[in-house]
């Protein structure tokens, strides 16, 4: 029978294909240990923390080894990015495993953060359309299930927020990719042709269906007009996840634009979707962070605005964008891990609350002015390399197309830097200046170890800032063709 | 050629026996006497009863959502005739949808829930919503074990085709299309190297070609008892507390309708696990040396000795498959809610599920 | 051949009129019987198509399981008050407007200005569709499968976590 031939052939195919997912399959296998480790050993009322997450840590350490491998085998963009995603995957864990009391549920804590990071990693590395669905799934539904992690009432408000507007956006996204899947009948992004099938469908209904999937893209990582979910969950969400939140599914999701930017940019309209949405996002996100109370919902906008930069990033080159994630994955965890710490000593999130702190905790005082400089992008720190890298390329950009575009890209993102000083300035403002009619505020312990990470988190921007060649030689070992 | 007209008279004819023979087993295992005044026997009994129903006043509680309530009986019966279409008769009477047969009938049995779901809500009575409630998280519950024990015989049989199954089942299994070179060993286990193809009887059976299915018989045995709501299953109808749990309301036509599906229910449970497992319309008697009790009993497709053979064999083993029903129902005692549920959930769906495993390695390594 | 475009517009029709209904019905109850209408629609249509596996598995899946699970979730979460529940809609102007403007955007779109006569594919379907599938399961689709899987249990455990939230903040 010639189809059993052809049978094994795909087989062979198929179990080829399959040494590239080590790392998910041993992040999988992580997650089904930790289910099983939290069924038979620990009760609800056992502190299973600690040892759930050092057996999650142990699993992602062995995925990020296991990565490096698979890298130094493809070495393209993806999988640098899977890379950095499981170093983020790793932070997460480590952050998490400070918080020694921490027992609710930790067993699904670790593995639904587990399901986040598989999603993350398979949307980075696949341009398989139904991969790619079934990974933003799987990253959606954990983020749900996290953002109710809180177990409060505002908690469950923001997840079930998150998860009506994120069903309907993969609503819209799903039409789109059904209606890209009609018209091109293959799942694989790589064997489109667009312009090809243009002339045979017809020129709206292809854009239209390019729409509506970056449209479900663009909800996940919160640009402007699928952001509007974004600052409640933040705000009611476990510090931590959020700090994943910000980081892990935008990343992910921004490779996934760079792996299919050669097929989908092929229409100047979805270029100018996209640039239009950095603009929006940056002034948007900017200006409304100017009005935030809540330090959280703040970091919220921040991040919103931060997606701006990343699509200019994006325009500009691979290799600023590479640099300026791995700096805001730094930088992020690194201003969370300190809302967090003020959180738990003085269990307040709001930023007038945060008057006088300077002189109470001084070492987070300046930690926190190191980390918010830096998201602000200015020197000494590698958030100012990050955006000079960015404003560099853009601007290179524009003097070889003459591009009235990125000329408008590069002076939104420099005006909203400035817009962006006044509002993380506010912390160290109210920390460090503003006088204080002595509150008194009851203090806890918070973990030392969590204010020593997040301390070398901060040397390392400022490492950057002084030595970015090493970061730098790691980015162009990236091999950027493909 | 379709099953349906065969089977819509028949189910409401057995049904009518099938009413008097659950009263006499019941009344002969509880050493009662049963019906006896009606005809000699009792034998108008039935009769009676129906015509007694036929002529009552169609009540609908005043408070009760009317629409809902009057078409559910209409969903529940038409749910479960559905199923009937994709069932063959005999070797040359095959049902519908023949690609997707057990597939299908699984997918639209499930439908009788919206029915009972219906009812219960409809009219508008604690009883019939406890009821209902009760009886849909009993039978999505039992639908699991069934769909894994079903899935075991198909790992086995490889294929959806009822009428495939049936035809593996037998002496006849090389007269099937794409089967003409397939043999059946002893056991199933090819290493034995005993060819039964040309014994056929019990020997081809499902159950004895591949013995791991009989602990999935037994599992898939156990949940459509609980799938039809049958005693020790019958807790949404549980007397002693629910009256009658969903079917509370319902009186004269509509209730019969309801009892009708019930029995209907059964008599399809009954045919697919004959299907199944017990070797269809073939014959149970084996080929025994120059004694052909197989082929004298099984005749040759598209003859009229052939499909009378055959129509008697599915439908005598499904009749018995029945009668043990009744035999079990009134031999057990009624189940507490949370025994049901963690029977299914706990034993019954993990063993379907390890069963499964070893049926597809029992295909692998053995036939 | 007249006969089968005649029930596939009785089934398409079904299914619109149903949909229809939904959007128009303010009694939950009803909306979710007629969501079952239209779902058993859509499985009539794939019959039709020659994708009789598809038309079970929607049975399977969205009449068998998730509305019985939606039907299910409503009648135990509404009183027995012997009311309807009824939905209220707010923002009735803008709804309509986003609704018309967007029904006609796509509609145009995809039905007027897609020439959907060139897709017309000469692949012819495989005889037994359900090996096809199954084997394209296990190999071309294996690793999407396997997600799927995982995908599954995490939404698990999951449902599992927030379900049981809520019974010990009741204890």
């Amino acid at each position: 029978m010639e189809y059993a031939s052809q049978l094994n052939n795909q087989l062979q195919n198929t179990i080829a294909l399959l040494s590239g997912y080590w790392p998910e399959f041993i992040i999988v296998i992580g997650l089904v240990v930790t289910l099983i480790i939290d069924l038979i050993f620990f009760n609800k009322e056992k502190n299973s923390n600690w040892w759930i997450g050092f057996v999650n840590l142990v699993f992602l350490i062995l995925a990020f080894t296991k990565q490096v491998d698979v890298y130094s085998y493809f070495s393209n963009l993806g999988e640098f990015m899977k890379l950095v995603l499981l170093f983020a995957g790793v932070l997460f864990i480590v952050f998490s495993l400070t918080q020694t009391h921490q027992t609710k549920k930790a067993g699904e804590y670790y593995i639904i953060f587990n399901g986040l990071l598989i999603g993350a990693l398979l949307i980075a590395k696949s341009t398989n359309l139904l991969v790619i669905y079934l990974g933003i799934e799987m990253m959606s539904i954990s983020a749900y299930v996290l953002s109710a992690f809180s177990f409060n009432k505002n908690s469950a408000e923001a997840s079930l927020k998150y998860l009506l507007f994120g069903a309907v956006s993969s609503a819209f996204m799903l039409f789109g990719m059904s209606l890209l899947y009609g018209f091109t009948q293959t799942l694989n992004i790589n064997d489109f042709e667009l312009l090809h099938t243009v002339k045979v469908i017809g020129d709206l209904p292809i854009k239209l269906a390019v729409f509506m999937t970056m449209f479900g893209f663009l909800f996940k990582i919160a640009a402007t007009p699928m952001h509007i979910w974004s600052p409640d969950v933040y705000e009611a969400t476990p510090t931590f996840v959020v700090a994943a939140f910000s980081v892990i599914p935008k990343l992910a999701v921004f490779v996934l634009l760079f792996n299919i930017a050669d097929k989908f940019l092929v229409f100047p309209e979805v270029e100018l979707l996209l640039q239009f949405t950095a603009i929006l996002s940056l002034t948007i996100g900017n200006f409304a962070a100017l009005w935030q109370k809540n330090a959280k919902r703040m970091l919220a906008y921040s991040s919103i605005a931060h997606t701006g930069f990343l699509l200019i990033a994006f325009f500009a080159n691979m290799q600023s964008f590479v640099f300026y994630g791995l700096v805001y994955l730094i930088m992020n965890f690194a201003v969370f891990g300190l809302v967090k710490v003020v959180e738990q000593k003085f269990s307040i999130t709001d930023i007038e609350q945060y008057i006088g702190l300077g002189k109470k905790i001084p070492l987070i005082g300046v930690l926190f002015v190191v980390a918010l400089i830096s998201l602000t992008g200015l020197p000494p720190t590698a958030g100012f390399t990050a955006k000079i890298l960015v404003f560099s390329g853009i601007w290179e950009k524009y003097l070889t197309n003459h591009n009235p575009v990125y000329l408008s890209l590069f002076v939104f993102g420099l005006f909203n830097t400035v817009v962006s000083l006044f509002y993380y300035l506010k912390i160290p403002y109210f920390m460090f200046i503003k006088k204080s009619n002595e509150v008194i505020l009851n203090e806890h312990k918070s973990s030392t170890v969590l204010t020593y990470l997040i301390g070398s988190l901060v040397f390392v921007l400022i490492l950057c800032f002084f030595l970015p060649n090493s970061l730098m030689d790691m980015i162009y070992s990236i091999n950027f063709a493909q | 050629m379709s099953t349906i007209i065969f089977f819509l008279p028949f189910i409401l004819i057995y049904t009518i026996f099938a009413v008097y023979g659950e009263r006499k087993i019941s009344a002969f295992i509880q050493d009662r006497y049963g019906p006896m005044e009606v005809g000699k026997y009792g034998w108008y009994q039935t009769v009676a009863d129906l015509l007694k129903l036929i002529q009552k006043e169609d009540i609908v509680p005043k408070k009760a959502s009317k629409k809902l309530f009057l078409i559910a009986p209409v969903i529940i019966f038409t749910s479960i005739f559905c199923g009937f279409v994709v069932l063959p008769i005999t070797s040359s009477w095959e049902g519908t949808l023949t690609q997707n047969g057990v597939y299908f009938l699984l997918a639209i049995v499930s439908l009788d829930v919206v029915g009972i779901l219906m009812a219960g809500w409809g009219a508008n009575s604690k009883y019939s919503l406890l009821g209902a409630l009760r009886s849909v998280a009993q039978i999505i519950s039992y639908e699991i074990p069934v769909t894994l024990s079903v899935l075991c015989v198909i790992m086995i049989s490889q294929s959806l085709n009822l009428q495939e199954i049936s035809y593996q089942q037998g002496i006849l299994i090389n007269a099937f299309p794409d089967m003409e070179n397939v043999k059946n060993y002893l056991f199933g286990i090819s290493a034995l190297n005993i060819d039964v193809t040309n014994w056929g009887g019990v020997f081809t059976w499902n159950i004895f070609r591949a013995p791991v299915l009989i602990p999935v018989f037994i599992i898939y045995f156990i949940s459509t008892l609980a799938e039809s709501n049958r005693a020790p299953f019958d807790l949404p109808e549980a007397e002693s507390e629910l009256v009658a749990g969903f079917h509370t309301e319902y009186s004269g036509f509509r209730w019969a309708i309801i009892m009708l599906s019930e029995y209907g229910m059964m008599l399809l449970v009954a045919l697919l696990g004959v299907i199944l497992f017990l070797g269809s319309w073939n014959t149970p008697l084996p080929n025994i040396g120059n004694i052909m009790l197989a082929n004298w009993t099984t005749g040759e497709p598209e003859t009229i000795a052939g499909n009378l053979w055959s129509v008697f064999w599915l439908l005598s083993k499904a009749l018995m498959w029945i009668a043990v029903q009744m035999w079990v129902r009134w031999t057990y005692p009624r189940l507490r809610i949370d025994q049901l549920m963690s029977l299914s959930w706990k034993y019954l769906t993990p063993f379907a599920m390890f069963l499964i495993f070893v049926s597809g390695l029992w295909r692998l390594l053995m036939i | 051949m007249n006969w089968m475009t005649t029930i596939f517009y009785f089934f398409g029709a079904i299914t619109v009129l149903s949909a229809l209904g939904i959007l128009f019905t303010r009694n939950v109850l009803h909306a979710t019987f007629l969501l079952m209408l239209s779902f058993f629609s859509v499985a009539g249509i794939y019959v039709l198509g020659n994708a009789s596996f598809i038309g079970v598995t929607q049975l399977l899946i969205y009449v068998g399981g998730i509305l019985i699970l939606m039907v299910f979730g409503l009648m135990l979460t509404t009183k027995l008050n012997g009311k309807a529940l009824v939905t209220e809609n707010h923002n009735r102007l803008i709804g309509v407007l986003l609704g018309t403007v967007f029904f006609s955007i796509l509609s145009y779109i995809i039905i007027f200005s897609a020439n959907f006569e060139m897709l017309k594919s000469n692949k012819t379907l495989p005889e037994n569709a359900v090996e096809f599938i199954g084997i394209n399961l296990m190999s071309n689709y294996l690793i999407p499968f396997e997600i799927a899987a995982i995908l599954l249990l995490v939404a698990l455990i999951g449902a599992a976590v927030i379900s049981e939230k809520r019974k010990e903040k009741q204890e």
